[in-house]
């Protein structure tokens, strides 16, 4: 066709077009003027427009685009194209390798001083950016602490230009793990041996917070020397702030995970903790021995394999490994890790290491399944070795007197028969959680002891629990032992060691099996207790961690538990007490929000309880004690709401309360604590006064009493806490006062101890904002003595903490508080 | 690429200076790619982008702020039609060379559950390929459209904007180009 006739067709083509198609015909014989051939192609076209001349946008006669269009962009995603580009310092120089979730490169540092080689993970998959690289930013102090043999160590992160994210990890030149045991053929004992290695990486990640959550064989290499190394550790908890790409994407792809490695709950979609890591190391553990994974895909049916998972009964390893020395009790240990349901696993990847240890060693395991009777033969034939070296490692820690006692306890369970062993060792916990622990918390200096203590009575409840079947009262012994555990991990207010993850991880134990408990149709009082309990434990735990929301829920699920079981029995004082309690805390939980009226009334509500039971002539010191908290955390609300008067009126009662208490019993350190509570808020009372030279006083008291309790218990987090506070507490009084010279080198000091803090245990945001806190009265400082300059860098440094936990939704009253003024600040020195 | 050497690039091809689209080419490819990782990453399993949000968020990048003059947008997107043409093209015909030797066909197999519909696709993006040069030989602007239309995404009026008629002369256009084009490709989708 040329131009000239295309012309004309497209000339009565159009003019047709116009018309309706009945009429056009007529307008076709005019145009074509009897040209026969013009006629035909432009009759031919009006035809193939019709077809489909209702939707001009998707043309059903010419080919969709998207398919070629995805083909094109998976092309264009493939990894090629970064080498040689330069991502920060490094210049990328090769791909080691390419896997579902992104490529691995190898890149080099060529700085003037040195050349480094590190290998680079670029995912294949973008990030909302922003986001993810703050969230890296925060957890690179977490991995930068990830020193361990057999970690790889994790340098670097961020996004490339393009928007990928990437990692930037230490160079391994290995085989992983799964080609070195084809190519090696290890023994057993050397598979266990190495498993074990791996363990303790693992759990020494656990005890710096970080979950792994993607453990398999292909993510640890074995180096030339045999030593593994597990790598990205840590990636996925960066990753995790797009929770959505964990395990199945919304058409029920399976993405990031390997669902052979994943536990029931990850697959779910849960949060992850430790205990889905021990799953995947049951699973990898599994297949070190077995050659095959507990549970293989189906080619025909992939989903298949989630149902197998969720049953949790794959082949025992004896019977299909063929590696010589695979007993039965290899297979307790491995199907304990890989239980589907989490707390039924090994409370830590040491426990699961120290099992396989057992078995290396021909003891008996603590995972074995068998009979009360089979697990007691086990106990007579070798009770020194399984039970008593346990227990006289922790007498050697308590001392002489439980010592003897334990050896009286020995002597009498050789006599016994041996299903009163079982017995025995039950009660033994026990008492080691309840009895001891009771009197040990009295003492300044004991938490380090409580926590082993209480961790290896924790061992033994849960290796009998496997063989309590439906024995409630060892479910309730156990859920009180979790308790107990979190509460010398992490319990915010009482002496503990600032595990908070620990501490979350062992109350939510406590109250899945609790609520197991319950049963709805009998109301039983002394569970209910119990859960609210628990409930009050989250809620101080959730506080701390700066979810003001979710603490405040706990507090109104423990209120309600608790005038539940009042309704039930009127007269209970215990009942009361703890209502009164409740509202003390929910009078905590309702000032965090800012909610000021709220707190005042749910706080004079306490106080009115309190006052009712002291009143009915209680003997006992804790209602005594909780009559003075009532006082002054309504002393403290007051305050907030300007009313000065009242709240001075409240604090003196509260300090009067605390010292007839500490007359009463000087030993106890509750009693320090609380009349040192006392001076510290009639400090704030004074200051408000302008009175600072009298509140500095009272601060020194407080200070001399913490200083006392810190030297005496060194691990106890949250008194070195209110040390800190008191100090700064001092401080701020000072500048008041016209002295920052004086002032500056104890805010420092505050810096130093909150920086320490902060460090110990990340998941604290409270402590983060005591660190922004103490910055900004560094700044304070610095102002009060003209040096603007660095006053505004103070400033500064406590804004991006402030304006962090305000991204991360960690933010509450107080610290909403602070931001704004620090704002303010730091303009009013910017104008000036 | 700064923004101002596109510009530049853009105005002397639009000179009529051939060695200018012969450097933009490349720069406008580098960017569509590196968008469509990112897009690619992003959305999984998504068959629906179309060019249209590669070649506007390609301008966006390239052109920034001097995006907003009147013929930059024009000539880029004309650029950018013919490079999203050019890279289908070439794929098609890899595919096809690699079907003929039989290496790509166990990738289809295992990777694509659609392999026979993309396939087809293939064969028939390279006939539209070559009707469009066909239909340029004797009609430029209407294959231009096609091109802006079918390759770039654009709409009508983006169309209507790029090439300089009126939308109402574009709707025109299109109808008759299709109806051609279908004309001239029903023999490859039926048989």
């Amino acid at each position: 066709m040329t131009a000239e006739r295309w012309a004309q067709v497209k000339d009565v083509f159009q003019q047709a077009l116009l018309l309706e198609p009945g009429k056009r015909e007529a307008c076709l014989a005019m145009h074509c003027n009897g040209d026969s051939d013009l006629l035909a192609e432009v009759r031919s076209l009006l035809e193939s427009a019709s077809e489909d001349a209702e939707i001009l946008d998707t043309p059903s006669h010419l080919p969709s685009l998207g398919p070629i269009v995805h083909r094109v962009k998976e092309e264009w995603s493939k990894g090629d194209v970064l080498i040689g580009r330069v991502i920060g310092p490094y210049r990328i120089q090769s791909l080691i390798g390419e896997g579902g979730m992104g490529s691995v490169y190898l890149g080099v540092r060529e700085d003037a001083e040195f050349r480094m080689q590190v290998a680079i993970k670029v995912l294949n998959r973008a990030t909302s950016g922003y986001d993810i690289v703050e969230r890296f930013r925060l957890e690179r102090q977490i991995l930068a602490r990830l020193n361990h043999p057999f970690i790889a160590r994790i340098f670097d992160g961020g996004i490339t230009e393009d928007g990928l994210l990437y990692f930037v990890m230490e160079y391994i030149q290995g085989i992983p793990l799964d080609e070195y045991l084809r190519r090696t053929h290890p023994s057993l004992v050397e598979r266990l041996q190495l498993f074990r290695e791996l363990c303790s990486a693992v759990s020494f990640a656990h005890q710096n917070l970080v979950v792994h959550s993607d453990i398999k064989m292909g993510n640890i290499l074995i180096m030339e020397d045999g030593m593994p190394k597990l790598l990205d550790f840590g990636i996925s908890r960066v990753l995790d702030a797009e929770g959505k790409d964990r395990g199945f994407s919304d058409d029920g792809q399976v993405t990031a995970l390997t669902p052979a490695y994943a536990s029931p709950e990850q697959l779910r979609g849960e949060q992850l903790n430790t205990a889905s890591d021990i799953y995947s190391l049951g699973v990898l553990l599994y297949e070190m021995v077995c050659d095959r994974r507990p549970y293989e895909p189906d080619p025909g049916n992939p989903l298949a394999i989630l149902a197998k998972i969720a049953a949790g009964n794959p082949p025992r390893p004896s019977e299909i490994s063929t590696l010589p020395g695979v007993h039965q009790d290899l297979d307790a240990v491995i199907l304990k890790a890989i239980q589907p349901r989490p707390e039924n696993r090994f409370i830590t990847a040491n426990h699961l290491s120290q099992d396989v240890s057992r078995y290396l060693n021909h003891q008996p395991v603590s995972a074995c399944p068998d009979t009360a009777l089979y697990h007691t033969r086990k106990f007579l034939r070798r009770n020194r070795v399984a039970v008593m070296v346990g227990g006289l490692a922790v007498a050697s820690l308590v001392g002489g007197v439980v010592a003897s006692t334990l050896l009286a306890n020995r002597a009498e369970y050789e006599r016994q028969r041996a299903e009163a062993r079982f017995e025995d060792v039950r009660q033994l916990a026990s008492s080691m959680i309840f009895e001891l622990d009771a009197d040990l918390a009295k003492l300044p200096g004991a938490t380090g002891v409580r926590g082993k203590l209480v961790e290896r009575a924790l061992e033994y409840l849960d290796r009998l629990s496997h063989e309590s079947g439906g024995d409630s009262g060892l479910q309730r012994e156990l859920a009180a032992a979790y308790e107990k555990l979190g509460d010398v991990q992490g319990r915010p207010n009482v002496a503990n060691i600032g595990n908070t993850a620990l501490a979350l991880e062992c109350y939510r134990k406590a109250l899945s099996i609790r609520e197991a408990l319950s049963d709805p149709k009998k109301p039983e009082l002394s569970n209910k207790a119990d859960i609210a309990q628990t409930y009050s434990r989250l809620s101080s735990l959730h506080k701390l961690m700066g979810d003001y929301q979710m603490g405040l829920q706990y507090d109104r699920d423990a209120l309600r538990m608790y005038q539940e079981m009042l309704a039930l029995d009127p007269n209970s004082l215990e009942h009361r007490r703890k209502v009164a309690s409740s509202y003390t805390g929910l009078g905590g939980g309702l000032s965090q929000i800012g909610d000021w009226d709220g707190a005042l009334e749910s706080r004079r509500q306490a106080l009115r309880m309190f006052e009712e039971i002291v009143a009915a002539g209680s003997e006992d010191p804790e209602d005594k004690r909780g009559l003075c908290l009532a006082h002054r955390r309504l002393g403290g609300i007051l305050l907030m709401l300007k009313d000065a008067k009242q709240a001075e009126n409240h604090y003196r009662k509260a300090l009067s309360l605390s010292q007839e208490m500490i007359r009463e019993n000087a030993t106890d350190a509750r009693n320090l604590n609380d009349v040192a509570a006392g001076a510290i808020a009639l400090g704030g009372l004074l200051h408000e006064n302008g009175q600072y030279l009298e509140a500095m006083e009272r601060y020194r008291q407080a200070i001399q009493i913490h200083e006392d309790l810190a030297a005496a218990d060194p691990l106890d987090a949250r008194n070195r806490s209110i040390l800190a506070s008191t100090v700064y507490r001092l401080a701020r009084a000072m500048i008041a006062a016209g002295d920052p010279v004086h002032a500056l080198p104890l805010v420092r000091r505050t810096l130093d101890m909150r920086e320490a803090l902060a460090s110990e245990n990340p998941m604290n945001a409270g402590a983060q904002g005591e660190v922004g806190e103490s910055h900004m009265l560094i700044g304070d400082c610095l102002g009060a003595m003209r040096d603007r300059a660095q006053a505004l860098a103070s400033y500064r440094r406590a804004m991006a903490i402030f304006r962090q936990l305000q991204i991360e939704g960690k933010e509450n009253a107080v610290l909403e508080i602070h931001r704004r003024e620090t704002l303010e600040k730091i303009r009013r020195l910017e104008r000036s | 690429m700064p923004t101002s050497d596109v510009t530049t690039l853009l105005a002397r091809w639009s000179s009529g200076d051939a060695d200018a689209l012969e450097q933009l080419t490349p720069i406008v490819y580098d960017e569509l790619r590196r968008i469509a990782r990112r897009h690619l990453a992003r959305e999984r399993r998504d068959h629906t982008l179309q060019s249209t949000a590669l070649v506007h968020e390609a301008y966006m990048r390239l052109m920034g702020g001097a995006g907003s003059e009147y013929h930059n947008r024009q000539h880029f997107f004309a650029v950018a039609a013919q490079v999203i043409r050019r890279v289908l093209v070439d794929h098609a015909r890899a595919v096809n060379a690699a079907k003929r030797g039989g290496g790509a066909q166990k990738i289809f197999l295992e990777d694509q559950p659609e392999a026979s519909t993309q396939a087809e696709n293939v064969a028939e993006v390279l006939a539209l390929h070559e009707a469009l040069d066909r239909l340029a030989a004797f009609d430029t602007q209407q294959a231009r459209i096609v091109e802006l239309r079918y390759f770039a995404g654009l709409s009508i009026e983006e169309t209507a904007e790029v090439v300089g008629i009126s939308p109402a002369t574009v709707k025109r256009v299109w109808v008759m180009a299709r109806a051609w084009l279908a004309r001239e490709l029903k023999g490859v989708s039926s048989g």
